[in-house]
């Protein structure tokens, strides 16, 4: 009688849960299942969109240059991140909330608001080489947007928060004795830190790495609006597929393989992080 | 002296990087105050004139409405999904069995969070085509709930930590039904969670653009579609005023979240 009860309840917390999945099953995965389907079928079955993969140098230059990005963004923001989770670490409650704060006010502030107030700041005109001349260190204004360069100073300021609020959770679940017992068995302050505190961290680095990695290698409106067309990400490119040279088979292949590239970095990142939960 | 070196030079760097993270968008305020034509530091003084010209332009402030309503409709729709998603996760994992099935629902949930907006926005361009919801509002409405479902059922299912489960087997045993448990016994006590839930869904819909880029045209026109318009067409000081506004909202909703979940804390 009782297992009876407890599986019809679950069948009705089931009813639960169905609105939320028919939603997003309808709404999100069937349109992405779309994109995968259009990719083989489009302009004829088979696996000729992938061929191209291969085949065509300008599509082997959109991903080199999307790589190079992403781990270039990887790695400076990861640094970054790690000095303002260490300093969050270390902090004081009061230090604490400007850091929390100085973070959390760009990462909701629209990807777009940030991409202009770059070009206000960057651009040949803008604040930045008006001052710098003005001071004279520049005599002409020096090219800041338009290439990588502008493309890396805004993608790392969007993804600085997000490497550092791992690497912050890793710090928290370090326990402070390890350091008091590190510098009473008479390890100076430095050695102290890499090599105890540092390694202890590495899970939370590594955790970092993958969310910065498959948040950029994704990027569309920063890259657009900074890079001004010289610096063509992935997801430019296929936007241009679609809208304006109408090759849908080549636009959804290259969706896909970008998709395939994300899933199995999330899937790394869930390993890294059941590791973490497993250690702590 | 040899330890006090390496903590002020981290120090330093760790300011440089604040000021690297908040510059950008401060810098709006005065750009949007100017009483030059093009964007710059005001010269002989600020000027409202800019300010001026967005609030006596029809199409901004549509704009700015349609916005809103977005937002605010697609809210209410992913509370509804979401709530009860994570209620529902909730109770099953606390239950003995059905523990795969649970993990199923979980990532259902995430998933938009997780793919890049690009290649759903290419797949429910298309679909949207098909079905005649391309450039419509409802269409508009729906493709925000899909985006902000996760932030909902990632806070609800933060603060149901926080609850105790004893507290549904004793609703359930003074005889209240499943829904009447969940709605006036689980609900009142995860408030938190659902103005936060409530703020970052809406946060989202407010900024979203990349998928509302390929789902909509002319009829729908939310702000940052029509700021990313400006941007590609000319650069004028206007632009710095929608770019305030839409900072200046972000602030209040964040700060209001910030007071609701310190409360908890």
């Amino acid at each position: 009688m009782n297992t009876l009860l407890r599986s019809l309840e679950a069948r009705i917390i089931l009813l639960f849960l169905l609105p939320a999945f028919l939603f997003v099953g309808g709404l999100f995965i069937y349109p992405v299942l779309k994109v995968l389907m259009i990719s083989v079928s489009d302009p004829q079955p088979g696996l000729g969109n992938y061929m191209l993969l291969v085949e065509n140098p300008a599509l082997r230059r959109v991903f080199l240059t999307t790589i190079r990005i992403a781990v270039l963004t990887m790695l400076i923001s990861v640094i970054i991140g790690y000095v303002l989770a260490y300093r969050m670490h270390m902090a004081g409650p009061v230090e604490l909330r400007i850091i929390v704060f100085c973070l959390m006010f760009p990462l909701w502030t629209s990807v777009l608001v940030r991409a202009f107030s770059w070009v206000v700041l960057l651009q040949n005109n803008g604040l930045l080489n008006a001052w710098l001349i003005q001071i004279g260190l520049l005599d002409r204004p020096a090219a800041l947007i338009r290439n990588e360069l502008g493309v890396l100073i805004g993608m790392v300021h969007v993804m600085v928060p997000y490497a550092t609020l791992p690497i912050y959770s890793a710090m928290r679940g370090i326990d402070p004795r390890l350091n008091q017992a590190a510098r009473s068995l008479g390890a100076t302050s430095w050695p102290a830190f890499w090599r105890i505190f540092f390694p202890l961290t590495l899970p939370g680095i590594g955790a970092a790495m993958i969310l910065v990695f498959i948040i950029s290698i994704g990027f569309y409106i920063t890259p657009i609006v900074l890079g001004g067309g010289k610096v063509v990400m992935v997801a430019e490119y296929i936007s241009v597929q679609i809208t304006e040279t109408l090759r849908w088979g080549l636009g959804t292949m290259l969706a896909t393989t970008l998709l395939v590239v994300v899933l199995l970095f999330v899937f790394a990142f869930r390993k890294l992080t059941v590791l973490r939960q497993g250690g702590a | 002296m040899k330890a006090q070196l390496p903590t002020l030079l981290l120090r330093l760097c760790a300011v440089l990087a604040l000021v690297y993270l908040i510059a950008p968008l401060a810098v709006v305020i005065p750009v949007s105050l100017t009483d030059q034509r093009m964007l710059s530091l005001p010269v002989d003084g600020i000027s409202l004139q800019h300010y001026e010209t967005v609030f006596n332009s029809r199409e901004w402030l549509g704009s700015a409405l349609q916005s809103l309503l977005i937002g605010v409709a697609s809210t209410f729709l992913a509370l509804f999904l979401g709530v009860f998603s994570a209620i529902g996760c909730w109770m099953l994992g606390h239950g003995s069995a059905k523990q795969g099935k649970v993990g199923l629902f979980r990532v259902v949930n995430l998933l938009p969070l997780v793919i890049p907006s690009i290649i759903y926005a290419l797949g429910v361009y298309r679909v949207f085509v098909e079905i005649g919801l391309y450039d419509t509002l409802i269409g508009v409405i729906m493709v925000h709930t899909v985006g902000s479902v996760p932030f909902v059922f990632v806070a609800i299912s933060t603060n149901l930590e926080y609850v105790d489960i004893a507290l549904v087997r004793a609703a359930r045993s003074l005889g209240a039904g499943l829904l009447r448990t969940a709605v006036s016994v689980i609900l009142p006590n995860i408030k938190t969670g659902l103005i936060s839930a409530a703020i970052f869904a809406f946060l989202h819909s407010w900024d979203e653009v990349v998928v509302t880029l390929f789902v909509s045209s002319r009829a729908v026109h939310t702000l940052p579609r029509k700021m990313w318009e400006g941007l590609s067409e000319n650069l004028d000081p206007a632009i710095a005023c929608v770019a305030v506004a839409l900072i200046v909202v972000t602030v209040i909703m964040l700060s209001i979240e910030q007071r609701a979940s310190a409360r908890r804390g």
